[in-house]
């Protein structure tokens, strides 16, 4: 080890050369890569947080100036004939001294649980009594039931049944449950596929005098026919003179999955040419670098360095280069494209995109300089071989 | 016993219409405490006799007895093995390596020896005395003169404590005083009792040596 080490400082320039060719390759590789991620990331994350098929799911982006009771009329008629169950869910903040100031909200229509059930640490989740609240009567008598993340309620001590009151809207609430930790929802409309963590969040029950909201989803009974669903629900809108746009979300996701695919498949080809232009070049590097320390090499072995010896001071030089070229580009690349969690663009959450550098784009990245290192080993590897000490003594250096 | 033997040894290089007969039916026994001198004209194969006894190559023809035992047989690693631990070389152009301290080079040999670093130490600083150049060691191999880089390159070749020290035109690049010297040094190092075989053009220099080998078109006589 102390040999390579000593041997690489004899060779500063070349060792920096080659290792920036590799950072900059592997950083290139990275952001590519964690694009490419962040596409399959929704296609992956949605339907894990999602408790049914995707393809039971229909988003539902509804004007927003609709007559309020046209609209209940299309709910209402989407619930008798087709059997599917609308709910919506929206993002909030409330600022209560309990809670220590401003708290992200999450406000959920009762039939969303079927969509996505929250999981309850202690107390219970909302009954159906806890959505028929009417807000202009609920006062300290009459407080809502909320629900609240694990790590919010830990860092303010708050229990079941404590009382929250929010400042900015003269509204008391309730404490009945507090979520599992780790619990998760989506930060945007779920197509978007950012997820939320919950941990300092507040989710309260949606409340049936609300005003219309702009994006809906319609769960429906498993396995109905998508195109045929999809035609009914716009008879239906057109029948109350509803304006909204409706599509499964399946759809939604191959949809995003494909462009996104489309979008990064230009670069990918890049990135793979310029992986081979820049083994090749690592390699012929090496080559070079090789014919210049013919001298060193026939000096080691005739002093009695084994074959075996100066294969592994060269490899090991080239794996010590590797190693300080990955760990750079990858303290870069992680700069580059922030953190794994980014701060949530409503209240104290934070979420996952999927554009980041993932244990998964690491390993490939590893995997990539190895093949980028092969040729360059190799023609080591046979150089060192072929060497000839003879070659080296009693001539001219 | 010899400690080097050849028997009937020939080298050739190349194939074909390149083929070049280096070496021809070469039988040398070299006894330990020898001091020879090989001397011929250019080309006459003087370096490829010595690379041979020095195991730096195989015979293409023949038998290489070292201590009474084949290495027909040894690997490329055996070879670096025994060279290592009983053959040193000391070369024309010094062959050492500028990027590293005079210090770094003399102790080179031993890196392949397991063996602490103040062992190591103490060692370089015993035949650095010994040759003069103690106060040299932080020196690069450039900032130091031709007579001191020989000095240098003998340190290197008897830090291993060898058998046999093989010189391969070890004053060619020296004036004539500093030659001599060294060749005096040469001589000292084998009334301690180190078998050394020395090729050069100089015949001044092949009189310091008390046996010697003329060779004339990889022809040999003793
Ligand atoms: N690697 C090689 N491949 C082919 N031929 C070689 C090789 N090395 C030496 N020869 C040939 O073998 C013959 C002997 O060469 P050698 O180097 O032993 O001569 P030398 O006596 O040391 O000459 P000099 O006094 O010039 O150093 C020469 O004809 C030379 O051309
Ligand atoms: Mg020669």
């Amino acid at each position: 080890m102390i040999e390579v080490i000593k041997s690489l400082s004899k060779k500063k320039i070349f060792y920096i050369l080659i290792m920036l060719q590799f950072i900059f390759s592997l950083v290139y590789f990275f952001v590519i890569a964690a694009a490419i991620q962040s596409a399959f990331y929704i296609n992956i994350n949605v339907p894990r947080q999602l408790d049914i098929s995707t393809e039971q799911l229909i988003h539902i982006e509804v004007d927003v100036f609709e007559e309020k009771s046209n609209f209940n009329n299309f709910v209402a008629d989407i619930e008798s004939q087709l059997n599917g169950k609308v709910g919506t869910y929206e993002s909030n903040v409330i600022n209560s001294v309990e809670l220590g100031g401003d708290v992200g909200t999450v406000e959920i229509d009762s039939n969303i649980v079927l969509m996505k059930e929250l999981e309850i640490e202690q107390g219970t989740y909302f009954d159906d009594c806890d959505f028929k609240y009417n807000i202009m009567i609920s006062d300290e008598d009459n407080p809502v039931s909320i629900l609240i993340g694990s790590e919010l309620a830990k860092e303010y001590g708050v229990e079941i049944g404590d009382e929250v009151y929010d400042l900015d809207n003269s509204q008391s609430f309730i404490v009945k449950g507090i979520l599992k930790p780790g619990s998760k929802w989506f930060a945007d409309t779920v197509d978007e596929g950012s997820i939320a963590d919950l941990g300092y969040e507040v989710i309260v029950p949606r409340s049936e005098s609300d005003y219309i909201h702009v994006h809906y989803y319609c769960i429906m009974p498993e396995q109905v026919d998508i195109d045929d669903t999809i035609k009914q629900i716009k008879q239906l809108a057109e029948k109350n003179s509803v304006t909204m746009e409706a599509e499964f979300v399946s759809d939604e996701l191959a949809v995003k999955f494909s462009d996104s695919l489309e979008e990064n498949k230009n670069w990918m080809i890049f990135v793979v040419v310029m992986m081979i232009m820049i083994s090749v070049g690592t390699a012929s590097l090496f080559m070079a670098q090789m014919n210049s320390r013919k001298h060193e090499i026939g000096i080691k072995v005739a002093v009695g360095y084994s074959c075996k010896k100066i294969i592994k001071m060269l490899f090991g030089e080239v794996l010590v280069v590797a190693t300080v070229a990955f760990s750079i580009a990858a303290i870069l690349g992680k700069a580059m494209l922030g953190q794994v969690e980014q701060p949530s663009i409503w209240g104290q959450g934070t979420y996952v995109d999927g554009y980041y550098i993932s244990a998964d784009i690491l390993i490939m990245g590893a995997v990539i300089l190895m093949i980028m290192c092969v040729p360059a080993v190799v023609l080591l590897g046979v150089k060192t071989k072929r060497l000839q000490p003879r070659e080296l003594i009693g001539g001219n250096e | 016993m010899a400690i080097i033997e050849l028997r009937n040894v020939g080298k050739t290089y190349g194939k074909g219409e390149c083929e070049t007969e280096a070496l021809k039916n070469v039988n040398i026994k070299i006894d330990e405490g020898d001091f020879w001198s090989i001397m011929g004209p250019s080309g006459s194969g003087k370096s490829t006799l010595l690379n041979i006894l020095g195991c730096m190559d195989k015979p293409s023809e023949g038998e290489y007895l070292f201590n009474g035992k084949s290495i027909e047989k040894y690997s490329v690693d055996e070879l670096s093995y025994v060279r290592n631990t009983h053959i040193s070389f000391v070369f024309q152009h010094f062959a050492l390596l500028n990027d590293y301290s005079v210090f770094d080079n003399i102790i080179l040999p031993l890196n392949c020896k397991k063996m602490t670093s103040s062992d190591k130490k103490n060692k370089a600083e015993y035949y650095m005395k010994q040759l003069g150049i103690e106060s040299l060691g932080k020196k690069k191999p450039s900032q130091i003169s031709g007579g001191q880089q020989q000095r240098v390159a003998i340190a290197r070749a008897l830090i291993t404590e060898p058998d046999v020290i093989l010189a391969d035109e070890p004053t060619g690049a020296l004036d004539q005083k500093t030659g001599e010297e060294l060749m005096k040094l040469l001589k000292e190092i084998n009334i301690q009792g180190k078998t050394i075989i020395v090729v050069t053009h100089d015949e001044k220099i092949a009189n310091v040596a008390s046996k010697r080998i003329y060779i004339e078109d990889g022809i040999c006589h003793i």
